[in-house]
């Protein structure tokens, strides 16, 4: 460790070194890469590119002349499918209000995360263990929490409440504020720490001579930190934003995509086509479809980021 | 007269620092008790007896605590085999994901050629690809191979998935080993190999322990690998959903909250040990992103 806190000025010299050499033959880069590549190749590589090819194809266990060529027939269907419409309509509820309430709670957290007081340590321990936390722990925790009669969430409410009784998952509305809630209490500690990573990099200094010519923490707070932090955040929007557009974890422990495919979540709406219909060509579709979707929105999102480092 | 004006201000900062403290230590109150009370819940409920169980107001200091929900898990549900699985599949993919994801950042870190860049961009790139848009072609390809239900095919998916990370933060730190180290070992007649694992390798030790303890987090958090590629060979995050149940709205939470114990324990005190470490990692992460 000391070495390399030693070496750190001299970084970009030593890499001159290394690339200009000859010393090292080619080949042996390509050698020692091999495993890694080979490993994402045929588990994510070639998948990826079957799921395209299938999504032209029928492929139905269950129906006449599976295997045939069908152009783009899956992904006109997808569109007079309810039960993929209710997924996408609820996919792009869950997206859009879970990344609100994540930039907002994780802003907020992070702030408190970046306080120098002696409560630190802990609240930074705290902070992490819901991301350290299986999914499938807590959704399967929370479909038994959210139970009217015997759950956590109704029991804390009846202290306010009296006799407060409801059955959150049983109803489509409460279903999905659920989902939720428990997406935002597993993620946005986390999401707040990563914020937190971009806070640190801030210089307490700016905030003093701020301070001095009298600006106010609400103040300083729009015109110096989120302005600082702005590209660190889109960064992590994206990345956040494609995680709850293939949630799946969450759903399948906690609701089963129920009442009713309220909560069915695009990822589950796919793995219920793909492994339990059988339609292969149908599921590949809407996997393609999906992709298209994230593909779209890191593009955009790419393009954001480069105009804020243009400013 | 004169004392007055200096003396005021000052009393007033104190006292706003006193408010401030006040706020500061009821959030971290209240975030404390969103994040711990629900972990508390479950613990507290595995170590209720079933009949105190389904009663209703919750008692959060059971009156009776015992472990037979515990020896329940052991004798029926087979846990011991389900921990079983979860180590050596998660053993081999730590090993694995160190081991090539060490190769592989040397090379990205070291050779400068189009080539190897552009391998090192797709194989970042590779992590954007959502596992359930893969699932069902990676399930058929798997079946062809005679894969599906083997440990071998389970260590490489959970191997494969954990490579794009581990290779991202092995070579920010590879980078950073001064070239001149690798030289005056190849002037004392080191070979190739000798240096990358006698020479770089326990440099690499603090790196390493970070992606270790992340990785082992994450195997043992994923449940879609195991739950589409896997039947017999049973892990916990999957046993956790199989408990056997009357209907689909019924909860047996006696043996889920023991079985969600029995995974979550061990993380916490984890996360208690190597608070520090992880923060570095995903924090490096992070950044890098």
């Amino acid at each position: 460790m000391q070495a390399i806190r030693t070496a750190k000025p001299s970084v970009v010299n030593n890499r001159k070194i290394a690339y200009s050499g000859r010393r090292q033959k080619y080949w042996i880069a390509w050698a020692l890469a091999a495993p890694a590549l080979a490993l994402r190749v045929f588990t994510t590589l070639y998948p990826f590119l079957m799921t395209f090819f299938n999504s032209l194809f029928n492929l139905s266990m269950f129906k006449r002349n599976t295997g045939g060529f069908v152009g783009f027939k899956n992904f006109v269907d997808m569109f007079s499918d309810s039960k993929f419409l209710k997924s996408l309509e609820f996919t792009g509820i869950f997206t859009v209000v879970s990344m609100v309430f994540h930039i907002v709670l994780g802003i907020a957290l992070a702030m408190m995360l970046n306080q120098k007081f002696k409560g630190k340590k802990l609240l930074r321990t705290v902070t992490l263990l819901p991301w350290a936390m299986p999914m499938v722990v807590v959704g399967i925790a929370a479909r038994w929490a959210f139970n009217g009669q015997y759950g956590l969430i109704n029991d804390a409410i009846r202290w306010i409440v009296p006799d407060f009784r409801y059955d959150w998952l049983v109803y489509s509305n409460t279903a999905r504020i659920a989902v939720i809630l428990v997406d935002l209490w597993k993620d946005v500690p986390f999401f707040a720490i990563l914020v937190l990573s971009g806070l640190q990099f801030i210089p307490a200094d700016i905030y003093e001579s701020a301070r001095v010519d009298g600006a106010g923490p609400i103040r300083s707070f729009f015109k110096i930190t989120l302005p600082l932090i702005t590209r660190n955040l889109l960064t992590l929007t994206i990345f956040f934003t494609m995680w709850r557009l293939t949630s799946f974890d969450v759903v399948y422990s906690m609701t089963a995509g129920g009442p009713a495919d309220a909560t069915s979540l695009l990822a589950y709406r796919i793995s219920m086509e793909a492994f339990s219909m059988l339609n292969l060509g149908y599921a590949s579709a809407i996997a393609v479809f999906l992709f298209g979707v994230m593909a779209v929105l890191s593009i955009i999102n790419v393009y954001a980021i480069s105009r804020v480092d243009i400013d | 007269m004169n004392m007055a004006p200096a003396l005021q201000p000052r009393r007033h900062l104190a006292r706003g620092k006193v408010i401030v403290g006040i706020i500061r230590w009821s959030l971290t109150a209240l975030i404390c008790f969103i994040i711990l009370f629900p972990l508390w819940w479950i613990f507290i409920s595995s170590i209720t007896p079933a009949s105190e169980l389904y009663t209703s107001p919750i008692h959060y200091l059971p009156l009776n605590p015992t472990f037979e929900n515990y020896a329940r898990a052991l004798s029926d549900m087979g846990i011991a085999s389900k921990v079983k699985n979860t180590f050596i599949i998660t053993g081999f993919a730590l090993g694995g994901s160190i081991l090539f994801g060490m190769m592989a950042a040397y090379a990205f870190a070291r050779f400068d050629r189009k080539g190897i860049k552009i391998a090192y961009l797709a194989l970042l790139f590779s992590s954007l690809i959502p596992g359930i848009v893969t699932a069902r072609t990676t399930y058929d390809f798997y079946r062809t191979l005679g894969l599906i239900d083997t440990y071998p095919g389970l260590i490489v998916l959970y191997t494969s998935a954990l490579m794009p990370f581990s290779v991202l933060i092995l070579m920010n730190f590879v980078q950073q080993v001064p070239y001149t180290i690798e030289e005056a070992a190849e002037v004392d007649g080191a070979n190739f190999l000798q240096k990358l694992f006698l020479i770089i390798l326990p440099l690499m030790t603090p790196a390493i322990a970070t992606i270790a303890i992340i990785n082992f987090i994450t195997c043992l958090n994923d449940l879609f690998t195991p739950l589409f590629f896997a039947n017999r060979i049973d892990v916990l995050s999957v046993g956790i959903t199989t408990v056997p149940r009357k209907n689909t709205y019924d909860v047996p939470w006696d043996m889920i909250s023991t079985i969600g114990c029995i995974i979550i324990l061990p993380i916490i005190i984890f996360v208690l040990c190597f608070e520090k470490k992880i923060m570095e990692g995903i924090m490096a992460g992070g950044v890098k992103q």
